[in-house]
């Protein structure tokens, strides 16, 4: 039917860029041609029935009594028939349903050693890479797949760790496979097995509050090289550059913006790497100027609307946890350049 | 054979608001016609509220980035439409109806326990009243009609909201479960001479499961409920995980009620399908048994597919098994009801009245509302597409498309009984197509939503091609649907003034309830036709080709009752 469009759209169920989206998509259309089959089946005889029906109410007998039809109340047959078909067909669903049960989301191994830990907050995502002993949030950077060995321990894809800040979130990319709840009091895992390059979205699918809408999932999908140089710039303090004298009013100065940042509260709750600021409680602003949305999805990153954000994040996105720093003209512009030098 | 006449004659409509004793007269009833009348009334009122809601959250979601309400607002709206259509609209037609016409259909006077029914009808419109009034005591819950812990306990949740939400519940669940033990006794003791419990309507014997249901599925809901006013309350600690307690039990809990809960909104209005397609048929209901024994086995089912709303939480693949081939499973008896009724309608000589289309066309929705549901079976495919609004699409099939067609079909089929006056074909017919076209315009492309990746509950969408367009076309299907259901409520309230006089009998039916006057008298029947089959009426309209006089597929039979030589 529709299924055309869906296949266009970049972000579908059926339109998987990893092997285990492949697998539920595959069966999903299995599912459907039955259902539909099914469906076809049903409305087939029903209107078959109802035209015979409605002929039938139009012939009057000549006597003008009432002219009833047979009034069979049953058949033994037919009743076995269609309890049986249907039983039939459901062992035929759930065979594939566990086959892809297993092949789609397969046994987690050695959970203490996750690729990626994901953690959702109330309203946004925070990722972490162990291993490399990166923070950063909203933008889950990934290389892609592209081995064929199962021995290689790549084959399953990375494993990701999954625990929430507050209260229930759910981790949902379409294209690359399964949704999973992600709770305060459960550890969920997941394999994520990209094998396309690209940018790929999802959102939180289970509602968590009143900024649930965006709540979006924004997935870069590299190259190997690409991400081990994403890696590796994460880990480097970023540097900042004293505008030029020539620059006139107006103009941003990162040296005072970084000041600005560190003397206000700005640091009760977010991080940057190579500063005091540590704490953990609001997304990690280090090389905020290399992602593309603030408000996790809710406006394109440039440095009018983080100006904005700043002013008044309310505004923007209701009900976030930020409050407003209603800075002056200058500060406000020495802080965006700050935050939006580090790329 | 002669104790009732062939033709009644056409009686003055015996109850009018005001025309007896004033208002008193309905605040003070135990008669089950005016219980059911008023539960009726009261899910219709609610239905225009939550029907509202469901306006304003269209509107809202016309296109993306709208402003047009706040994410608090909508959150609340969104919440108070699943709670309204579930526990004050539904859940009250489905009773209203059995507590109207269970003692017609079966011959009795009034239900065994009248003055309980009337304390489960008060409980349920002061339980609905306490809910809403969360509206003026400081905001509305909005926790979703599920409330998921812990976005529902005090730490994140600081409103009276939630406290309201578990209050109303509550308390409207004491009285649908007082209903659901009325429904169970009556129809156990309270049938007329001669009629076996197997020869009850199909409406009456899925009431009857239903009162099973009822009774085992609402403690689970009100215990939890009373856990979660502990917690917000007394500072409990149930469900809240940053204390030790756990979020997931809050799942168990209210899917452990919330399936049944599922069967309980639809048993009904299989039943009166079942009543109402054979009579427009003219043919007795295919495989009666079949659908009887079929509706024991969802009721039993339906307590052991719990966690297939669970199937996202990451249980383990033996739990989630289990839960698929049980899942699967109740298809089977669901199945077999709908090849049932497709085969009542084979061979009949069909009479196309706004019931019997109301009827025909729950068949369809039903059956895409199944099949869809048979995806959420499907482990894999209920991952990809639980909680988006390929879920929103399919439970609006089941329970528009499929519980409110069946009523809307029944009220159609029973208003003249009720009232004494016939609703308009001519109007009805536009009714439908309207209610047909909106339903489908709305939901249909919801599933696409889904499957684009749009979650639900969410207050507003960014700019993905396609989301815009086919959220804009539910819109405009369900301001479709909105003024079907303007239309309908206008004719109800012109018909009951003037609508054509509808005598005791205008369909030609086959159960009890039509043997009595339009409306009936209090006491429901003077005289009761003599019952040997499961349509006593059609007994006595063909004393030559009796259904008692027939074997199970049609075939006469030569031997005579003993009460017959």
């Amino acid at each position: 039917m529709l299924l055309f469009t869906l296949k266009g759209g970049r972000e579908t169920v059926f339109n998987p860029i990893s092997p285990y989206g492949k697998d539920i998509s595959d069966l999903f259309i299995f599912v459907l041609g039955i259902g539909g089959l099914v469906f076809l089946l049903v409305a087939g005889l029903l209107t078959y029935a109802i035209i015979t029906g409605g002929r039938r109410s139009r012939h009057t007998r000549k006597d003008g009594l009432p002219d009833e039809v047979r009034q069979i109340g049953g058949n033994t047959r037919l009743e076995f028939a269609w309890t049986a078909a249907p039983a039939v067909l459901l062992i035929a669903l759930f065979i594939p349903t566990i086959m892809v049960m297993n092949s789609s989301d397969p046994a987690k191994v050695n959970t203490n050693k996750p690729d990626v830990i994901v953690i959702g907050h109330q309203w946004w995502w925070e990722y972490q890479y162990p291993n490399a002993g990166v923070v950063t949030a909203n933008e889950l950077h990934l290389p892609v797949i592209t081995t064929t060995d199962p021995k290689d321990p790549k084959y399953n894809g990375y494993l990701v760790h999954l625990k929430a800040a507050d209260v229930q979130h759910d981790f949902w990319v379409p294209a690359l496979g399964r949704k999973i709840d992600i709770y305060p009091d459960k550890e969920n895992f997941l394999y994520l097995k990209p094998t396309t390059i690209g940018n790929t979205l999802g959102a939180c699918a289970e509602y968590c509050g009143a900024q649930h809408a965006w709540m979006r999932i924004n997935v870069i999908i590299q190259s190997q090289a690409d991400f081990d140089k994403w890696l590796a710039e994460q880990k480097v303090a970023q540097t900042k550059t004293a505008p030029a004298a020539a620059a006139g009013q107006g103009q941003g100065d990162p040296v005072r913006g970084e000041q600005i940042f560190l003397n206000n509260t700005c640091i009760s709750c977010h991080a940057i790497t190579g500063t005091t600021a540590v704490s953990p409680i609001a997304p990690n602003l280090t090389h905020l100027g290399s992602r593309t949305t603030l408000g996790t999805g809710i406006i394109v990153n440039d440095p009018p609307n983080l100006g904005r954000w700043i002013t008044d994040p309310s505004a923007v996105k209701p009900g976030v946890r930020m409050p407003g720093y209603q800075l002056p003209m200058q500060d406000l512009n020495d802080l965006v350049a700050y935050l939006e030098e580090q790329k | 054979m002669s104790d009732v006449p062939l033709i009644p004659e056409i009686k003055k409509p015996f109850y009018r608001l005001g025309e007896k004793e004033g208002l008193m007269s309905w605040v003070a009833t135990v008669d089950h016609k005016l219980l059911g009348l008023m539960y009726m009334a009261t899910a219709f009122l609610f239905f225009a509220v939550g029907g509202a809601e469901a306006m304003l959250m269209r509107i809202q979601l016309g296109t993306a980035r709208n402003t047009f309400l706040s994410p608090e607002i909508y959150n609340q709206i969104f919440t108070m439409h699943g709670t309204t259509m579930v526990f004050l609209v539904v859940i009250p037609l489905m009773l209203g109806s059995g507590i109207y016409l269970v003692p017609l259909m079966i011959g009795a006077r009034d239900m065994a326990f009248p003055r309980l029914n009337a304390l489960g009808f008060w409980l349920l419109l002061f339980g609905g009243l306490l809910l809403y009034y969360s509206f003026v005591a400081g905001g509305a819950p909005n926790g979703g009609w599920f409330s998921y812990a812990p976005l529902s306990e005090k730490a994140y949740n600081t409103t009276y909201g939630i406290d309201y939400w578990a209050l109303g519940l509550f308390v409207q669940g004491i009285g649908t479960t007082l209903a659901g033990i009325n429904f169970v006794v009556t129809i156990l003791a309270m049938r007329a001479p001669g009629m076996k419990l197997t020869q009850v309507p199909m409406f009456v014997w899925t009431t009857f499961i239903n009162g099973f249901l009822i009774i085992g599925a609402i403690p689970p809901l009100n215990a939890a409920l009373i856990m979660l006013l502990v917690d917000r309350r007394l500072d409990g600690h149930f469900f809240t995980p940053q204390s030790g307690g756990s979020s997931i039990l809050w799942q168990h809990y209210f899917w452990a009620f919330g399936h049944p809960e599922v069967y309980i909104m639809v048993l009904p209005a299989f039943g009166m399908i079942s009543e109402i397609l054979p009579v427009f048929s003219r043919k007795p209901l295919f495989g009666f048994n079949a659908i009887a024994i079929s509706t024991i086995a969802i009721a039993f089912l339906s307590y052991a597919v719990y966690a297939h709303h669970m199937f996202s939480v990451g249980l383990g693949p033996g739990f989630e098994a289990f839960f698929a081939a049980a899942t699967a499973l109740i298809a089977v008896p669901t199945g077999i009801k709908v090849f049932n009724w497709v085969f009542t309608v084979w061979g009949g000589r069909l009479r196309f009245t706004t019931s019997m289309m109301y009827c025909l066309s729950f068949i369809f929705m039903f059956t895409i509302g199944g099949i869809s549901g048979v995806t959420f079976a499907v482990v894999p495919t209920d991952w990809q597409t639980t909680d988006t609004y390929y879920v929103v699409a399919h439970m609006h099939y089941v329970l528009f498309g499929g519980t409110f067609f069946a009523v809307l079909g029944g009220i159609y089929y029973w208003f003249p009984k009720a009232t004494g006056r016939l609703l308009s074909e001519k109007h009805g017919k536009i009714q439908f197509w309207l209610t047909f076209i909106g339903f489908n315009m709305t939901f249909f492309i919801q599933h696409f939503l889904g499957l684009m990746g749009m979650p639900r509950r969410v207050y507003t969408y960014p700019e993905i091609a396609n989301w815009s367009l086919f959220n804009l076309i539910s819109t405009i299907g369900a301001a479709i649907l909105g003024f079907s259901i303007l239309y309908l409520i206008i004719m109800i309230w012109w018909t009951l003034k003037n609508g054509e006089l509808a005598g005791d009998d205008p369909w030609d039916a086959y159960t009890l309830e039509w043997s009595t006057s339009s409306p009936p008298p209090i006491q429901n029947f003077d005289t009761i036709p003599p019952i040997r089959s499961r349509r006593p009426l059609w007994d006595w309209k063909h004393p030559e080709d009796p259904d008692w006089k027939r074997d199970h597929d049609g075939k006469q039979l030569v031997t005579k009752r003993s009460d017959e030589l």
